[in-house]
This record gives C-alpha cells, structure tokens and sequence, in this order.
C-alpha cells in the first residue's frame, strides 16, 4: 500500500534530528503593554479614531439615548439587535418609528434582505483592547458572525470595566487555552482598503462605520 | 531531484528563468519604477512609526523565538492541530504538493456539487495555481480581495504578497474596471472601491464554496487566524456553505499566546499599521442554534516542498517566514523592478530564498546573485530570518561540485563551471606557494597590455580594470631598499 500525504510529510519530518534547541520566548516585551484606566480609555478612543473608529463614552442612563442619536444622524431605519441585549427595551419604547429586529432565523432565510435591506446593527462586546484600539467580538446565537459585517453601520456597547490593556493581557488573565468558540473577532474601525494606489478607503467589504459606546459605571 | 520537479514558476508571461530579461524590461518601464517607488518609501516611513512605542529589538527575539520552537515541534504539532480541528468538527486533508493539494480541493468542490468559488487572499493558492486548475475543470473561481480581484481581471499574478496591484495607478485600473465591468471610467479610489463592493457582494451571496488562506495555526485549539483589513475574507469564510482553508504546513504554532505577539509584527512590518480591521478565529464550522457560518469547513495542508526545507538547520530559517512583506518593501532591488520581474509567486529577499528551494537552483540561476547584500531584509525581518546569510549559502550551493557533501538544495551545482572550477584552483596553488606567486604577479604585470578592455557586463558601464606597471611586493621591496642606508 502507497503511503498517505500524510504518512509522508510526517515521516519525512522526523527522518532529520530535531532543530537545535534555541532561547525560549521571553514574553517581557508584552507584559510591559499596560495602562491605567484612564490612560487605557484615551489610548483606546485614539486608537480607534486613529482607524476611523467613533467612541462616544456615555453613562448608563444616556445609553439608549445616544445611541438614537446615532441611528438617527445615520438616517438608519432598520436596526439589527438582539431582543434580549438589555438596551433593547428602551431602544423599540423611545424609537415607535424605527424598526428593530433580532438575528432569530438561519441566514439562508433572509440574506438578501440583511444584506441590502439592513441599516445597522447593534451589538455587544467581550471586551476592549487598549493598546490597538480593539472589539473582542465572539459572535453567538443571538449576535451572529454577519451581524457586524453585513450592514453599513455597526454601534458596539463596550462597558468600560470591560477594558483591557492588550489582546494578550485579555488572553492571559482569562487564561484562553484550550478549546475556542466558534469565531472569535478582534475588531478595529470599519473595513477599509488601500488596494488602488494605497488610497485609503472605508467601507470595502464590511461596514462603512464603526461606532462604539464605553459605557461607565 | 532537480529533473523530478516541476517548474511551476511560469507567472502569466514571466518565468524565473528569464529573470535578466524581465529585469531589464522593467526598469525600462518608468511608470512602474515611479509607482513601486512610491508605494515602498511609503511603506517603510509607516513602519518604522508603528514600531516606534516598542522594544523592537525585544520582540523580534519573541517572534523568532517562537517561530523556532514551532518548528522544532513541527511534526507533533500538525499531528495536534489535526486533532484538535477534527474533535471540533473540522476536516483535515493532507497534501504533498501544490497538483495534491488541488486535487484535494477540486474533490471537495465535486462532493458538494460547487459551481461556484469564491476566493479570499491566499498566496499558498497562488503557489499551486488554483485558481487555473479550478477553472479548468469548469468551476467559476473569483477573487474577493480587492488587490486580486483587480489582478485577476487583468489576467496577471500578484506583484506583492501584501498588495497585489501595488504596480497599477489609478487610472490604470479606472480603465481596467470600465473595460471588464461597464463602470463609469472615473480615477477615483473612492468610487473604483464601492463598486467593486456592490459587484462581490452578489458573489459572496451566490458561492457555493469559500476559499481562504490562513495566516497562524493554534494547535492546542485547533483555530485558524486570518488577518484582513476589507471584510472580504470574513464574508469568504462565513456566506458560503462550505469554507476551505488551505494553508503551508510550517504556519502552525503551540497556543494563542504565541499568535498576540507575531501578530503584533506581522500588521506593523507589512503596512505599518498597529493591528487590521479584522482578525478572524475560526474554531469550528457552524453549531446548532447558530444562524450563520459554514456548515462544513475543511483544512489542507500543503507540504509542497517545505518538508525538504526542513531537512537543513541553517536553511529550515526560511520556514520562519509569517509572509509580512517587509524584505521587499525594503530592497533596493524589489523597489526597482517590482514583483513580476521575479517571475515567481514568491518575490523580493525572501522569494529569492525560498523559490531556489522550491523549484531548483538551476531552475533560479539569477535569484542569490540579485541582491547587493546591502543587509536591509535581514535587519526589518520580524522573526529574524538571516536573508542575507542565507542567500550567499545559496550561492554557494549552486556552484558547490563536492558531491560527499549531501545536499537538499535542489539544482545543488547546477551553475559549476569547470572552467571557473579550473581558474580558482590554480589560484589556491598559486597563493599557496610565495615563490609562484610572485613569479606569476611579475609575469602578469609584464603582460598588462595583453589584459582585455571588455569584460562582459561589468565594463558596459565601467571601465576594465588595469594591472599596476609593478607589483606589490616589488613596489614594498623598493621602498624598504630606499629607508634602509
């Protein structure tokens, strides 16, 4: 019997002695990325703003309302969220006009109309990274992958005790070994390109804008 | 060795054979020098910005050092992802090289009765010319990235691994849009862009098969990471019902710790940027309960050539490679002529570095003598890959005729001349003995009118170097004779 690819690329593999051993990784350089609260919070709106990321930090009350204004300015009238995200409530009682809807039916169902027919969506976040300006999204059930992808506009609500100085201070402290999610994202400003001429263009594939909300207390 | 190997480096009308050639040709071409020119200096002002808040020197250490523990691990790694991605519903293939590979993929596509393929950037693809082999065989393939769709319209190959239409402007690809897609002709990035968007966003939706690339490898969690900045490799690896994701075999590391700090070079040394707008972790194919993703994905491994890179300890340096661009970006030879004079898929430092490898020295004869070891690849490489080191070891593998030497390289030899075999050993007897040489350096000064006034390239913009009237050692003894009384 012939051997499979894969008998043969391990085999050949371990036909030679192992590579030298060299130094081990000495992670010093990433535990130095920290920052304060508050120096954390300025370098993450700088960041994103650096990307053309919009962060608004607003307390919990003026949520709902912020985000209105945001839909509003957007001149969005179909909105994605999920029913059970807490600001939803508020969102449909403040907003008669505007029509919000969950991701609850497998995309096949209605790709065309969340494609071409969605406005913005909003979502949630696992958490945010200062020192790139990052969303930690993992997409779920009720926020799914397309969510922050398909529609034009993105809103995110990042509370800001959910801030962290880096993706590997995030990592390490929550200790993320072993298996994984589905998908996990890291999220910095809408889509962009520089494909023509290096001309920097948002809004390529994905959204066109991004904006966050670091919520306080 | 040689002989077994296919010459896959036939890129559209170029072909690393024909390097000289296509050089001259391109540096006739002053509009691409202007825009490559450009697009470099660019790209080397962004990166040294982004680096400017770190201790690059440190974490070039950190990325070497784990790049070089992943590939001690190698085998027992691979064995270990293909574990991990099977217990999380994902299928692993294996292939040996770029036509198995395609193979691998083409079955894929004919179980899932695929029309349609839908492509996200991958340059181990453009490695084993999927794209063609696909296509023979009827399925319609369409690339997503903007810089490969604008690429493929044009019926070229990617002169950049980071950005493939970095040699077109403009207005160039104003009238390549309007021609192959009945758009306005308009030189504006702008609205270029947004219809390019409106045109793929019906194809996303249509594909029945998404093809990506993948930038890391987690093993102990069997996750594969891409990095994007348009979205369309999201779209590629979450519309259609079925995600392939091809990848080399050397792009495996042990956890997701390892991936924060290579990522933290890759983006910075490619584009000078902090981190992409996107980076995409897939665990798994979609779940119950979840409304979107693929329902089934698979992962190829692809050998191609790089369990034979291995197989060296100075050499297996090239596996290290996390594919950044920045050698090229920094070359003063890459800048000049621009990717597709390389004639290969692989182009700048490390395309002269790794093709020899894949596709024979003899098949490459051009590629470890085109570069003035100025040192600039080796000293912006991430994971420190010693490019410079290694192009010489190349070199010498070319003209090496030791045949108790074993060697991996293939094409090893393959540019021994014996009459410069002949010339060098006459010169090591001669340096060998004081009284030949000095007898031979008169005689050759005697001769200098005989020395001849063309020497090839060299005097087509030089003149031809003269022997002194006396040698050196003559003109020493004449001196000392004068300062002795």
């Amino acid at each position: 019997m012939t051997p499979s690819a894969r008998q043969t690329i391990l085999s050949r593999l371990r036909e030679r002695k192992p590579l030298p051993a060299t130094s081990q990784p000495d992670f010093t350089v990433m535990q130095q990325r920290r920052w304060s609260l508050q120096d954390g919070i300025e370098r993450f709106i700088a960041q994103q703003a650096a990307v053309h990321g919009e962060v608004h930090r607003v307390s919990q009350p003026e949520l709902s309302h912020a985000i209105l204004a945001r839909l509003t300015q957007a001149g969005a009238q179909r909105v994605l969220i999920a029913p059970e995200h807490p600001v939803h409530h508020e969102l449909t009682r403040n907003a008669p006009d505007l029509q919000f809807h969950g991701y609850d039916q497998p995309v096949e169902a209605w790709q065309s109309a969340l494609f071409h027919q969605t406005d913005a969506a909003i979502t949630g976040c696992h958490a945010g990274l200062a020192d790139t300006g990052s969303l930690v999204v993992i997409p779920s059930p009720t926020e799914p992958r397309l969510m922050t992808l398909a529609p034009p506009l993105h809103i995110a609500i990042l509370p800001v005790s959910r801030l962290f100085s880096s993706w590997y201070q995030l990592i390490t402290e929550e200790d993320w070994t072993g298996p994984m999610p589905t998908n996990t994202l890291l999220i910095s400003g809408p889509s962009k390109t520089a494909d023509i001429e290096q001309t920097l263009v948002y809004g390529a594939h994905g959204p066109k804008a991004l904006t966050v909300f670091l919520v306080d207390g | 060795m040689s002989q077994t190997r296919e010459d896959t480096s036939q890129q559209g009308h170029n072909s690393a054979i024909n390097f000289q050639p296509q050089v001259t040709s391109a540096l006739a071409n002053s509009q691409l020098r202007g825009n490559f020119d450009k697009a470099m200096t660019g790209l080397m002002h962004k990166r040294s910005s982004a680096f400017a808040d770190w201790d690059l020197d440190a974490l070039r250490d950190l990325g070497q050092a784990i790049r070089q523990r992943a590939l001690r691990q190698l085998p027992d790694l691979l064995e270990q992802l293909e574990r991990q991605c099977q217990a999380n519903g994902i299928q692993v293939h294996w292939a040996r090289d770029g036509d198995e590979a395609c193979r691998v993929i083409t079955e894929i596509c004919q179980q899932r009765q695929a029309k349609t393929v839908i492509k996200g950037k991958s340059m181990v693809t453009e490695e084993m010319e999927l794209n063609t082999h696909l296509e023979q065989r009827g399925y319609s393939v369409l690339e997503s990235d903007l810089g490969e769709y604008i690429v493929q319209m044009a019926k070229e190959t990617p002169s950049h691994i980071i950005m493939p239409a970095i040699h077109k402007n403009t207005a160039e690809i104003a009238d390549l849009m309007h021609t192959m897609t009945g758009v306005e002709r308009r030189e504006d990035a702008h609205y270029l862009t947004d219809q390019a968007r409106q045109q793929l966003r019906e194809k996303f939706m249509q594909a029945d098969v998404g093809i990506s690339g993948v930038n890391f490898a987690v093993a102990d969690s069997g996750t594969l990471c891409l990095v994007e900045n348009e979205g369309n490799g999201r779209l590629t690896t979450t519309t259609p019902p079925c995600h392939i994701a091809v990848t080399g075999i050397e792009k495996v590391v042990p956890s997701l710790t390892d991936i924060a700090p290579l990522l933290s070079l890759l983006t910075r040394s490619a584009t000078g940027q902090s981190i992409t707008t996107y980076v995409n972790m897939i665990s798994r194919p979609r779940q119950p309960g979840e409304q979107d993703g693929p329902e089934a994905v698979h992962l190829v491994l692809v050998d191609n050539g790089r369990s034979d890179i291995y197989q060296d300890d100075e050499l297996a340096q090239t596996l290290q490679c996390i594919r950044c661009g920045a050698c090229m970006n920094h070359c003063p030879v890459y800048t000049r002529i621009g990717g597709h004079a390389y004639g290969t898929t692989y182009p700048g430092p490390i395309g002269q570095v790794l093709m020899p490898q894949l596709l024979g020295l003899e098949q490459t004869p051009d590629f470890a003598s085109a570069s003035s070891l100025c040192g600039s690849c080796g000293e912006v490489c991430p994971v420190r890959i010693p490019l410079p080191s290694l192009l010489l070891r190349l070199r010498r593998e070319a003209v090496d005729g030791d045949k108790t030497r074993p060697s991996t390289v293939p094409g090893h030899g393959s540019k021994r001349s014996g009459l410069e075999s002949l010339i060098w050993r006459f010169w090591r007897i001669v340096h060998r003995h004081p009284l030949l040489y000095r007898q031979s350096t008169r005689l050759a000064s005697q001769l200098r009118a005989l020395s001849p006034k063309r020497l090839g390239g060299w005097t087509r913009y030089r003149s031809a170097p003269k022997l002194a009237k006396t040698t050196l050692h003559s003109a020493m003894n004449a001196r000392s004779g004068r300062q002795q009384p």
